[in-house]
């Protein structure tokens, strides 16, 4: 069978980075719960699941008792799939299965453009049995390493609002409904920011390729030092895209029962949470790509660093270490996530909007604006970089402290009982059939 | 009568005599949601039936009764001593305050004084079941506002508690512990008793009340959540009988352990010229979702301080009133060993004899966590009440709640439950 023209070492090289980078994410999306519970636990003063270990309840197996609860999540994704499925008979059928597919799957694709490894000499081969010759070279070790990487993400990122919407309209259920219009609106508003962000990276850096984004860490130094204010921003708006503390209107449990996935149960729950910490992993890797220097371990400018992780350095060992670096950046950053939803308290939905429109928009507008002086005037050198970014901060506080914050107050509302319109008639009797149809109110005077 | 109330003016309300309106005025968004029975926020069973424009609630109508389990009627069959194991499922946040609350209305009713020592291990005991009760209802307010670090803090140092009542009275969580005159028993050990309250206070609840106040009170986010929501003004809170912490954080000045003093908190309570504990009592004037909590937040500390006053004093004598004001079950090694006491136990066990309750009525009022909590009770001559009614305060508290409610989104709907504190069982008892 003759070779056909795409299959290069790229491509392959390619395409074990995906398939190995989706079965690790797969099993690292299901030790993200039990990291969650586990450092959730560590905050409170508890212990976390200790006593999952490997031991599969077998005798001869017992020496792997406990294991600190290594094993729950094991035993987790085991109790998804033997549980009883139970889709609702109001729910809609197609659509209800579709949700949390469409939500994993998106949250998967995002992972191609991220550099895991660098770039590697590949020695040339001969595929055994095809009798196809591969030539070596040098290959980039990520899923696909095109020039329009951050752009990618953003798209796919998008799509993620889909996957919330249809599984809460298919649920049939006013919580759910709500959960999802939440979520939808929240997720749109936040990319407005998240997209201005990777903007103000763009002027810095010229490139949205993510390999050229490394390279120019290289001598730059990690864009958390030049662009503290992008950074911030792109970490804030993936919380609010990943629909984590404080912005998880959409599922908390304290109002909406559940939110989109009240009415889930085993595996396709298991398919949103998964789904979510699978968006939670992209946008940690993202960010560590972008504002943290990916593989590169000196956050300062100037080439020193370990010689394994240098953009040099092409062997196999320094691939493996490159990966090394990234997940490691990739893990806490998503610890800090959890950190953080752990503490803070959550916002109100209307307070999430305004947040975003009135907070982070005009932020990040004002630092596209900054960010676009400097690369006019063509300053890339970090200090400098960091005095402006600074200075923006100083005069975003001194004007957000100017502006007064709207407190909380009633509307008067049509057909109230205690805040009415002005002058209103006001009946104190429910005036909504379905307010009193299992419990009539009894009327004194009967007329 | 301290605070002249103003007539209300605001609304020209109509009752039922106005031909009802079939529909309220439809901007086309109203929809209904059943903040249902069973729901992770509201803390036990309560129903809200919104009616919401969009995310503003418009209407808002309570449906309780789901945890009505005839408590009060329950009263009628039960004599002086056991109704006190039915009392403290009220409030179950703090058992052991209806069961002070209990016999302290009980001994109100039969006029009897008990002893200075048992006077002073109730007050304790009050003033630890206050603490409980706060750190439960500011922690969970916490976490219905996704704080759920600050909850697990508060309820994590609601266990010492439970070991001193374990210790006490032999269970952790409905001691039961208060009797007609007196306690179950004495302090096993007063040494250790100390040791344990006094390790409690020093080690684990400032501790805890400090972190919470770290994680939540100068957290933006927090409040924005809770200030300016749910306003209840002072006359307001006055007319629609509100007490307790609630009614504080709107600037009503009543505690009844200030007003009406009982206990440890009135002057000369060991007949000797004792002085009443010093505290202060917290006011705040916002009357909003955070002054609630900020009161409660200082009234815990306020707590620890009465504690400290006396926990070093604990008086000697018997915890029991003397042997012959005849109410009290003599101990068994009495009842046993004399005659006397095996009467007075025969006088009071058997079914046709038992305490000879004055035929009259009485209400007796303590300050719990939540507010004033009173009993009624109505005695027949018998050993029996006739007629116990309990005057709880999460229902006045609750019946604001529409008013507190309406013109305020979902959201906030969870935080004024959290701060209002409605334990069903004692809403619906």
């Amino acid at each position: 069978m003759p070779q056909p023209s795409f299959v290069t070492g790229q491509f392959l090289v390619s395409v074990a980075t995906i398939v190995i980078v989706i079965h690790i994410i797969l099993i690292g999306v299901a030790y993200c719960i039990y990291f969650e519970r586990k450092i959730s636990a560590w905050m409170q003063d508890r212990l976390g699941p200790n006593r999952a270990g490997l031991d599969f309840g077998l005798p001869f197996l017992s020496f792997l008792k406990g294991m600190g609860g290594v094993g729950q999540p094991l035993a987790d994704g085991i109790k998804f799939l033997i549980k009883e499925d139970y889709t609702p008979a109001t729910v809609d059928k197609p659509l209800f299965s579709l949700g949390p597919a469409l939500s994993v799957t998106v949250a998967l694709v995002g992972f191609a453009i991220i550099p895991w490894g660098g770039t590697w000499i590949m020695p040339g081969f001969t595929i055994p049995v095809l009798n196809w010759y591969i030539e070596g070279g040098p290959v980039t070790v990520a899923g696909a390493d095109i020039n329009i990487g951050l752009v990618y993400l953003l798209a796919v990122g998008s799509l993620s609002i889909y996957g919330i919407a249809i599984g809460s309209w298919a649920s049939n259920n006013k919580y759910s409904f709500l959960g999802g219009l939440r979520a939808s609106s929240q997720m749109l508003s936040y990319e407005i920011p998240l997209g201005l962000s990777i903007l103000a990276v763009l002027l810095t850096t010229a490139t949205l390729n993510p390999t050229k984004i490394i390279g120019y860490q290289h001598e730059h130094g990690w864009l958390l030092l030049s662009c503290p204010l992008a950074c911030l921003m792109f970490y804030v708006c993936s919380l609010a895209e990943c629909n984590r503390a404080p912005f998880d209107n959409a599922e908390c449990e304290q109002e909406l029962v559940g939110g989109y996935h009240t009415e889930y149960s085993s595996m396709r729950f298991a398919l949103y949470f998964l789904g979510e910490y699978a968006h939670m992993i992209t946008a940690s890797a993202i960010f560590a790509v972008v504002f943290l220097g990916g593989y590169k371990l000196n956050p300062f400018p100037g080439g020193v660093d370990l010689p394994l992780l240098s953009p040099d350095d092409v062997s196999l060992l320094a691939v493996l270490a490159k990966f090394g670096v990234m997940f490691v950046k990739t893990a806490l950053l998503i610890a800090f996530m959890m950190v953080v939803r752990w503490t803070l308290p959550r916002l109100r939905f209307d307070q999430v909007m305004s947040v975003a429109w009135q907070g982070a928009i005009p932020i990040s507008i004002a630092m596209v604006l900054m960010h676009s002086l400097l690369s006019y005037f063509g300053i890339h050198q970090m200090p400098l970089m960091l005095l402006a970014n600074v200075g923006l901060a100083a005069v975003i506080i001194a004007v957000q402290s100017m502006i007064p914050r709207p407190k909380n107050h009633k509307v008067a509302l049509a057909g109230s009982r205690f805040s009415p319109l002005a002058g209103e008639r006001v009946t104190t009797r429910p005036t909504n059939a379905e307010a009193i149809e299992d419990r009539p109110v009894q009327t004194a005077l009967a007329r | 009568m301290p605070f002249t109330l103003k007539p209300y003016e605001g609304l020209d309300v109509d009752s039922e005599s106005v031909k009802y309106l079939e529909k309220s005025i439809d901007t086309g968004e109203r929809w209904v949601l059943n903040f249902g029975p069973q729901h992770p926020a509201t803390h036990t069973t309560l129903r809200l039936v919104l009616e919401l424009d969009g995310e503003r609630v418009v209407r808002c109508t309570p449906h309780i009764g789901y945890l009505h389990s005839g408590f009060e009627k329950l009263a009628e069959h039960m004599d002086y001593n056991q109704y006190v194991t039915v009392v403290s499922r009220m409030d179950y946040l703090s058992p052991i305050a209806n069961d002070i609350a209990w016999h302290g209305a009980v001994e109100k009713l039969f006029d009897i004084e008990i002893t200075p020592r048992c006077k002073v291990l109730r007050t304790i005991m009050a003033e630890l079941a206050r603490i409980q009760n706060h750190l439960l209802c500011c922690g969970a307010a916490a976490l219905d506002l996704g704080g759920f670090t600050a909850f697990i803090y508060g309820f994590n140092s609601r266990e010492p508690i439970y070991d001193i009542c374990d210790y006490i009275s032999g269970q952790r969580f409905h001691p039961d512990w208060t009797r007609v005159g007196g306690l179950m028993q004495d302090l096993p050990d007063e040494a250790t008793f100390k040791k344990m309250v006094k390790n409690y206070l020093a080690n684990d609840l400032s501790k805890a009340i400090d972190d919470m106040e770290r994680l939540l009170l100068r957290n933006r986010i927090f409040l924005d959540r809770v200030q300016g929501v749910g306003v209840m003004t002072k006359e307001e809170a006055i007319s629609w009988g509100w007490t307790g912490p609630c009614a504080r954080g709107s600037g009503v000045k009543r505690d009844v352990r200030k007003d009406d003093p009982y206990l440890c908190y009135a002057d000369n309570w060991d007949g000797q010229g004792a002085a009443a504990v010093k505290f202060q009592v917290p006011i705040a004037t916002d009357g909003d979702c955070y002054a609630r909590f900020v009161v409660r937040m200082e009234e815990m500390k306020q707590s620890m301080k009465i504690i400290d006053q006396l926990i070093d004093n604990i008086p000697g004598g018997s915890v029991d009133t003397f042997a012959d004001a005849k109410m009290v079950k003599p101990k068994k090694s009495e009842v046993y060993g004399s005659i006397e006491g095996l009467i007075q136990h025969f006088e009071l066990i058997m079914s046709n004899r038992g305490w000879k309750a004055p035929i009259a009525e009485c209400y007796g009022g303590y300050e719990s966590a939540n507010g004033e909590l009173g009993y009624t009770i109505v005695g027949d001559g018998t050993a029996k009440p006739w007629r116990v009614k309990v005057r709880p305060p999460c229902f006045m508290n609750y019946s604001a709640m529409a008013k507190l409610t309406e013109g305020h989104m979902v959201s906030d709907v969870v935080a004024i439950i959290g701060s209002i504190n409605v334990v069903a069982a004692e809403l619906d008892r």
